[in-house]
């Protein structure tokens, strides 16, 4: 070693390091689509359920959930889940790390999709809900109805984009150590160094993942979404 | 836990103002007509928009001060491994909004220009991109709140914000047998970035309501 020049750091790039980590990767990103698909699902159909609440003539379960919108889109995703993992337990209940990063990403998203929900309830025009009113349908019906098919479809592009967001933000609930993509990224890291590697590997995944899933939802609001 | 807050908005600020003009950079050259501008910019666009921020902060941090320390100093702090993170998060989500805002500029506008006889450059300047700046201002507080909020990842690096340092008291009560002080200072955490968001959205939903009018009234 030469004492007068600082020793050069060779990057390296070793691929095979890639192959042996596949199957480990390939469990972490099982995990990560796991945790996407069940927050889209539950986060919609809770956001679903609130959003009606939340211009439901009752003024105090719109100010509850008004709150509870702004409070949870207004915090950062981190501090959510570090809240429910420290905090749960010492309040006595006791739930699994999985469990808790999935609470906190449909808790945080549910906020997001009530105000994309309640904006697409608000885009239907009257006229159509006094006709429903006209030819005699209660509350619930013309909900499902006439409210319903129209308001689902005009807020389509941005529920995409939330959906999308979703995909992205269970690489924060790594930081629990759910065994999501980024957390086996950083196992792996931290056994052999090779950060590199398994840390361009994910973002190419993750890359992958977002345009497979935009992808996928633009077929479907292609066909489906309307412009009022 | 201030001086995390503070730090945590020093970050976001340094980031916007290098990154967005990077973005407005970046949104001309994804709308140009050039093959190879138009590319580079859109691969990089898609990517710093499709790679969690998490991840992108944990590559620049693997890969930035290895390098660095080969090519030219020795240490780069966590604050700016924050800043040069969140700068290429901000200069990708920035270019959409640019390029969302300059393509809802109606097309007359542009055909004005040019049967007034402006080049490209004039027409950017004193036609399209006045007008579309205004558009921006509310999304731009929107990208300001996220990488605000992006800010608390920070913690893993080091990076003295508001988690980090509640995380350090935590500890320090610890050591003096105060327990059970997690629930409050977290609760802390919590308040202090809401009060620091909450003003933003409020900000940013007051602009587009003042945006509406102003147009309206043309």
């Amino acid at each position: 070693m030469d004492p007068s020049q600082p020793r050069p750091k060779v990057m390296t790039f070793n691929f095979q390091a890639i192959v042996e980590a596949l199957p480990q990767l390939g469990e972490g990103l099982l995990n990560t689509l796991y945790l996407t698909f069940s927050g889209i699902l539950l986060s919609s159909a809770l956001g679903l359920i609130c959003s009606v609440l939340r211009i439901s003539k009752n003024i105090v379960i719109r100010t509850l959930l008004a709150i509870y919108v702004e409070f949870f889109r207004n915090t950062p995703i981190v501090a959510q889940i570090f809240y429910l993992y420290f905090v749960l337990p010492t309040v006595g209940i006791k739930i699994s790390a999985f469990n808790c990063g999935l609470i906190a990403l449909v808790l945080h998203f549910n906020a997001y999709n009530i105000d994309v929900f309640r904006s697409g309830l608000e885009a239907v025009p009257a006229g159509m809900v006094e006709a429903g009113k006209a030819l005699g349908l209660n509350n619930f019906q013309r909900l499902i109805f006439i409210v319903m098919p129209i308001a689902l479809r005009v807020c389509l592009p941005a529920l995409v984009n939330n959906y999308v967001a979703v995909l992205k933000n269970t690489a924060y609930v790594s930081i629990i150590g759910v065994m999501e993509l980024t957390f086996v990224a950083g196992a792996i890291v931290a056994d052999d160094f090779t950060f590199m590697e398994m840390y361009s590997t994910i973002s190419l995944l993750y890359i992958l993942l977002v345009f497979g899933l935009t992808w996928t939802l633009r077929l479907v609001e292609k066909r489906y979404a309307i412009e009022l | 836990m201030l001086l995390g807050a503070f730090n945590a908005f020093l970050v976001t600020l340094v980031s916007m103002v290098i990154g967005v003009p990077i973005g407005l950079l970046l949104a001309l050259m994804r709308i140009s007509e050039r093959p190879r501008l138009k590319m580079f910019a859109l691969v990089y666009i898609e990517v710093w928009r499709a790679v969690p921020f998490i991840v992108e902060i944990f590559l620049v941090f693997f890969i930035l001060p290895p390098l660095l320390n080969q090519w030219f100093r020795f240490d780069i702090t966590a604050f700016q491994t924050m800043v040069f993170g969140s700068t290429l998060w901000t200069s990708a989500n920035s270019a959409e909004v640019f390029r969302g805002a300059i393509k809802s500029i109606p097309f007359g506008q542009s055909e004005a220009a040019v049967s007034l006889g402006m080049n490209y450059v004039q027409r950017f300047r004193h036609v399209i991109l006045p007008q579309a700046f205004k558009i921006t201002l509310p999304p731009m507080i929107g990208i300001f709140t996220l990488v605000l909020k992006g800010t608390a990842i920070g913690f893993i690096i080091d990076f003295r914000e508001v988690i980090r340092m509640g995380q350090i008291a935590i500890e320090r009560l610890y050591m003096q047998e105060r327990t059970l002080a997690s629930l409050e200072i977290y609760t802390i955490i919590m308040l202090i970035y809401f009060f620091m968001c909450y003003p933003l959205s409020q900000l940013s939903l007051y602009l587009e309501r003042k945006l509406s009018r102003s147009k309206s009234k043309k």
